[in-house]
């Protein structure tokens, strides 16, 4: 492993100065959350409840599909914040569409942008329930003022 | 907080679990037509 990302898995979000992106990486597990009708707050990598920061200006998202969607009805799913838009990061899309594929790793832009108005948790709003899936969603995002 | 109200009407209420239950907005019923009146 090359020593600058030896650096960079070291250094947290907390040791960013105030100006730098940073990023926060939150968890859909149908294991744990299951794939019912609704809208499921989504977790750190461990499991445990997690918030983007009060202020914060989301600028890039990017979707880590690690065991693929499915459904056996037209279910889709949308991505957002409580409060400040359930659907701001993704519209609501088809499970098996481009935006929820592995392949869609590569960084997206918000599909709302919108600067946070309090600590947010993040949501997968599900409609037609899911009957399979676990994802990372990787949310970078400025401090704002 | 128990919930919010997004833009288009959608209501998501907080469930003890933590996760949300999502109400969708309530269709205004169609208005009535005025029944014409007949001519004779």
């Amino acid at each position: 492993m090359p020593q600058n990302r030896k650096l960079q898995d070291l250094i947290g979000n907390e040791f960013l100065g105030s100006f730098q992106e940073k990023t926060q990486v939150f968890l859909y597990d149908f294991g744990v959350l299951g794939g019912a009708t609704g809208a499921k707050t989504l977790t750190d990598t461990n499991g445990n409840a997690s918030t983007l920061p009060d202020n914060a200006i989301v600028s890039k998202l990017a979707i880590d599909v690690v065991t693929p969607l499915a459904s056996s009805n037209s279910g889709t799913v949308a991505l957002g914040v409580v409060s400040d838009g359930a659907a701001n990061f993704l519209a609501a899309t088809a499970f098996g569409a481009d935006g929820l594929l592995a392949a869609s790793q590569i960084p997206f832009l918000p599909a709302v942008g919108k600067k946070l108005t309090g600590d947010r948790a993040v949501l997968a709003t599900i409609a037609n329930a899911l009957t399979a899936g676990k994802f990372y969603l990787y949310v970078s995002y400025y401090e704002g003022f | 907080m128990s919930g919010w109200i997004e833009e288009d009407g959608t209501e998501y209420v907080l469930r003890e679990d933590g996760n949300y239950d999502v109400i969708s907005p309530k269709k205004a019923a169609p208005k009535k037509k005025a029944a014409k009146k007949s001519k004779k």
